[in-house]
């Protein structure tokens, strides 16, 4: 049996002749066939079209849509939301997030650099489930695909102007309010909950 | 200390452990690799019982017990997780974190805090508790510690390392109650001797150090082990690097011979790597100046003169100084460069202030080649004598066995001109005129031989004892109290207790940068022990660097080859080498900066002007590099693989965990590939051959045959016009050139100073903070005064190692064995 199954011999396989017919023949003469297509095609041309024009129609993102990254400013200060923490960078699976930072004259931690890689990011959205303050988020932008490899390599200034290109907009905010809202907020939680920050 | 060795046997968790009585049982678990949590436990300190984690459950026994605290008892049954234990250790959490801030993102502890790791282990994040968050700023003030008291515990670790195991007790726990913070007293800015031993104990990020402050988080640093490049204690530092630079280091305590303690120049000087002086490519001076040229240029320049010299002067007018900071296998090379491709016997190093004269000494008085100290040397003892030395500025590691030792009922009596650490804990404190330790000795030979407190078959079987007896006559208790100034009842006091005690020890250091000891200070403590039969052991006098016991063992001297073996024709020492005007043409000179770290060097700038051909191999651009025809760059510690010994004779392995600056290259490579240049391969293709060939060093052993040295004592003269003593020594932060590159370090100290005592700042007007000139027959230089009381009126002291002030040209070399002190005047500058 096993040695059977192992060893068959390829079978020829033919397609049974086709009957003649006086119909068939009648359809071969004419193209019938051809004809009936061509008048789907042609009554397609009225009807409204299926697929999106892209580069000329443009969709929009749905809610939660995970599109080009961004830093949030602080609405106070206009500054990044980002402390540094490097939650965003230890969660990312494809290590695409580098964080360098120090301590400024008033011994506070600022973040020099905010470095990602876009052609190396996956877009889990770990990052952003990972930060405690929002400050990372992933905007409805998708277009931005480039030739070189720089344009893809987000600096935290390019972080930033995203923020302000694709996320400062009213309808923005809601999307970011809903999706990628700071954790931060959460942290009031319920009576007797240790608090994340010194609420006075 | 616990009544005996009785073993006992005892259970934890299941497992059957057999310990020493009396060992805790937070101790037995951990050396039996069971884990109980623990914040406030330290190896090094005494039982605290303060943080509650490391609760467990002993069999039959109703309540819980701190481990940390429980001494193990015979047959006791153990139990360290249950679910009770989970529980209060959950609560415990809880109730430290009703104080903690969360700032986790921002703190740097983050990663390796222990409260984060036990409330994440114990799933405290719910409080039942509401409290008061604190939110007292943040002190910054300090140059190398950050305080945050608000994500303090109140473990008091960081009290406990600082005044029990440090000494030092710079900070306390201060108010009561909520109010109750670990801060200096009178709630001042942090200004200790910044060793950063409380950082590293501090289990939250309460303590933190200011150079690695908010520079990465703990998770993407990488650890490396390497060997301190400081002092010849030759602890391990674990580096922690980010992208290949190095961040911080820290003290593990289950690594190396130092157990987790570190001073502040391992723990923050080793940014010196980073110096913005460190050479990049080899330079040639061309019309006067310094010119950027290739490897291969400046190696024929170097061939070229090099030969030029030997064929024409002969190879008795080429030189060489090897280094102490140097590996193994670079002076190793050094000397087979010297002697193989060059021909002579040329070679010295700084060692010849310092260690080659100890290693004489023993050798003639114990008949032995090298004697390397012991770690827990200290430890037991009844009595620790430590004579003019400063052994926690200049070796602080081992330094600390000191003040175990004294903390454990060792008599520790410290015979110094100077208020150092050691005697300001010491049982007693003798105040001696600089320089007279040999009178102090000697007095107390004379004292041993009058009582009897000797034995005296053994003591007179060595040889020249009617010698030592004659010159030791004189020294009565009298005429040392007149002599070193000392009140003749305490030095009775000091001596008998010496003497009569039965284990003891006796320890002095010497070195290019301290000049109150001399061949004649060593050859005495030499007689005294080989007088009491205590043995070689008895004296303990550790080597100055990191390297400095490894190259004496390469032969880094005129009158050896490597392994100690006799040279039949000896060269050049470096006081004929450096201090007398044409005797050689050329200098090639490896990683040392005589025109800093060697005394009188006046005299050496007018040597070293006068060469046809100097070459400085260094890591950065020294003051002697400046002067040069040739100076190559060098790699530094951690850049390249190689060995230390360290001065317990240990040879530990360093290795390469950065990349070479600029074009550098290992001084081995360098000496090598100069070599094949001039025509004369070694044979050495790479460091494992080379390594192969040190390895083959045979190392003598002397004749062990004891003897007197019974060098007589030289008063020194006194003149009217300089009335100070100038004693000249390191500082806590700065022990020579490559400290003072560091900048972490010079966040500490910058600027020389002079130490002089209130008495004589009064009698010469001497303002603290101000500048004064300092002049001694050799020369004068201007330095900024500190009055202070830890020095005895008449003695100044200075550290010699800022390039700025110039205070080696107004030292003397002293040749004849003699300490060679300074004398000096002071003059304020109005």
């Amino acid at each position: 049996m096993k040695k059977h199954l192992i060893s068959h011999e390829p079978k020829v396989v033919s397609l049974p002749d086709e009957k003649f017919s006086f119909k068939n023949l009648l359809k071969d003469i004419f193209l019938t066939e051809i004809i009936s297509g061509l008048g789907l095609t042609l009554s397609s041309l009225f009807k409204k079209p299926v697929t999106k024009q892209y580069p000329h129609e443009k969709k929009e993102a749905k809610q939660g849509f995970r599109g080009l990254h961004a830093l949030a400013r602080r609405p106070d200060t206009g500054l990044a939301k980002c402390v540094g923490c490097g939650l965003c960078a230890a969660i990312c699976p494809s290590k695409c997030i580098t964080i360098y930072t120090y301590e400024d004259v008033n011994h506070d931690k600022i973040v020099d650099r905010y470095e990602l890689d876009i052609l190396r990011c996956v877009f889990c959205s770990f990052c952003v489930e990972a930060c405690p303050y929002g400050a990372i988020v992933m905007t409805r932008h998708y277009e931005y695909a480039s030739y070189s490899k720089e344009a893809l390599f987000m600096t935290k200034e390019k972080l930033l102007k995203n923020w302000d290109d694709y996320m400062s907009d009213e309808d923005a905010l809601v999307y970011f309010k809903k999706y990628w809202g700071p954790r931060e907020e959460d942290f009031v939680g319920h009576e007797g909950q240790a608090v994340f920050r010194n609420n006075k | 200390m616990f009544g005996g060795c009785r073993m006992i046997n005892l259970t934890i968790d299941g497992k059957q452990i057999k310990i020493n009585k009396g060992v805790t049982i937070l101790k037995a678990a951990l050396d039996n690799d069971i884990y109980i949590p623990h914040l406030c436990w330290d190896h090094r300190l005494t039982p605290y019982g303060g943080c509650r984690l490391c609760m467990v459950e002993i069999k039959d026994q109703p309540r819980l017990f701190a481990a940390c605290s429980m001494p193990a008892g015979d047959g006791m049954v153990v139990y360290t997780d249950t679910e009770q234990l989970r529980k209060v250790r959950s609560t415990v959490v809880e109730l430290m974190l009703i104080h903690h801030p969360l700032d986790c993102p921002v703190c740097d502890k983050a990663g390796e805090c222990q409260l984060q790791i036990m409330s994440f282990k114990y799933g405290a994040n719910f409080s039942r508790f509401k409290g008061e968050r604190k939110n007292a700023p943040e002190d910054t003030g300090s140059p190398m510690i950050s305080r945050n008291t608000n994500r303090c515990v109140l473990c008091g670790k960081c009290v406990r390392v600082c005044g029990e195991h440090q000494g030092v007790g710079a900070i306390n726990f201060i108010g009561r109650g909520f109010e109750n913070v670990i801060s200096p007293a009178f709630e001042e800015t942090l200004d200790c001797e910044f060793c950063g031993q409380c950082v590293d104990a501090c289990p939250v990020g309460a303590l933190g150090s200011k150079p690695f402050k908010h520079r990465a988080r703990s998770w993407v640093l990488e650890s490396y082990d390497n060997i301190c490049p400081y002092c010849s204690v030759g602890c391990t530092v674990t580096l922690d690097l980010r992208e290949g630079e190095i961040l911080r280091s820290r003290g593990i305590s289950t690594k190396g011979i130092n157990k987790g303690d570190l001073c502040g120049k391992g723990r923050y000087g080793l940014d010196f790597i980073y110096s913005d002086a460190r050479l990049k490519t080899p330079m040639i001076r061309v019309d006067g100046q310094l010119k950027d040229v290739s490897w291969d240029e400046a190696l024929k320049y170097i061939a070229d003169g090099l030969i030029d010299i030997k064929n024409k002067k002969g190879a008795d007018r080429i030189g060489a100084i090897g280094s102490p900071r140097c590996t193994v296998e670079d002076n190793y090379m050094l000397q087979n460069f010297m002697r193989t491709v060059i021909g002579t016997n040329n070679i010295d190093s700084s060692a010849r202030f310092g260690f080659a004269v100890f290693n004489q000494a023993i050798e003639m008085a114990f008949g032995i080649k090298r004697l390397p100290i012991e770690m827990d040397a200290p430890l037991g003892k009844n009595v620790i004598l430590v004579f003019e030395s400063d052994v926690t500025s200049t070796h602080p590691v081992w330094g600390l066995k000191f003040l175990e030792a004294k903390q454990k009922g060792s008599k520790l009596i410290i015979v110094d001109s100077r208020e150092t650490k050691l005697a300001r804990h010491a049982h007693m404190w003798l105040k001696i005129k600089p320089g007279t330790t040999q009178v102090f000795i000697y007095g107390m030979i004379k004292l041993a031989y009058d009582e009897g407190l000797y034995i005296k078959e053994d003591a007179e079987k060595i040889e020249n004892f009617s010698k030592l007896i004659e010159l030791v006559q004189s020294y009565t208790p009298e005429l040392v109290a007149k002599i070193t100034t000392i009140d003749k009842d305490d030095f009775l006091a000091a001596a008998s207790l010496y003497l009569t005690s039965t284990s003891r020890i006796i320890t002095l250091t010497i070195a290019a940068a301290e000049n109150n000891k001399g061949f004649n200070t060593i050859a005495s403590a030499c007689d005294l022990t080989n007088f009491l039969g205590d043995g070689p052991k008895a004296l303990q006098s550790p080597a100055e660097y990191s390297n400095t016991f490894g190259l004496w063992q390469m032969g880094i001297a005129p009158n050896i080859k490597p392994g100690g073996e006799k040279v039949e024709k000896p060269g050049k020492t470096v006081y004929e080498m450096l201090y007398k005007k044409d005797e050689i043409d050329a200098l090639f000179l490896m990683g040392e900066d005589p025109l800093i770290t060697y005394p009188d060097l006046k005299t050496i700038e007018n040597v070293i002007s006068g060469l046809q051909l100097l070459i400085v191999q260094d890591i950065r651009l020294t003051e002697t590099a400046k002067l040069a025809h040739v100076v190559l760059p060098a790699s530094s510690w951690s850049e390249k693989d190689g060995t230390f010994i360290n001065s317990m004779g240990r040879s530990q392995t360093v290795r390469k965990v950065i990349m070479e600056k600029g074009e550098s290259l290992p001084d081995w490579q360098i000496l090598n590939k100069l070599s094949k240049v001039m025509g004369q391969s070694l044979g050495i293709d790479n460091l494992k051959k080379l390594q192969s060939e040190v390895d083959d060093i045979r190392i003598i052993a002397g004749d062990k045959r004891l003897r007197y040295i019974a060098a007589p004592y030289v008063e020194p003269p006194v003149t009217a016009e300089y009335p100070f003593i100038m004693v000249t020594g390191n500082s806590m932060q700065h022990s020579g050139t490559l400290s003072v590159m560091s900048k972490s370090l010079t966040h500490v100290f910058s600027d020389a100073f002079i130490q002089v005592n209130t008495e004589d700042a009064l009698k010469y007007g001497l303002v603290d903070g101000s500048y004064a000139t300092l002049e001694s027959i050799k020369g004068k230089t201007v330095i900024k005064i500190r009055v202070t009381d830890e020095v005895s009126p008449g003695v100044l002291f200075v550290p010699v190692h800022f390039k700025h002030v110039r205070v080696n040209e107004l030292t003397r070399i002293a040749e004849d064995g003699t300490a060679p002190l300074a004398l000096v005047k002071l003059t304020p500058i109005k």
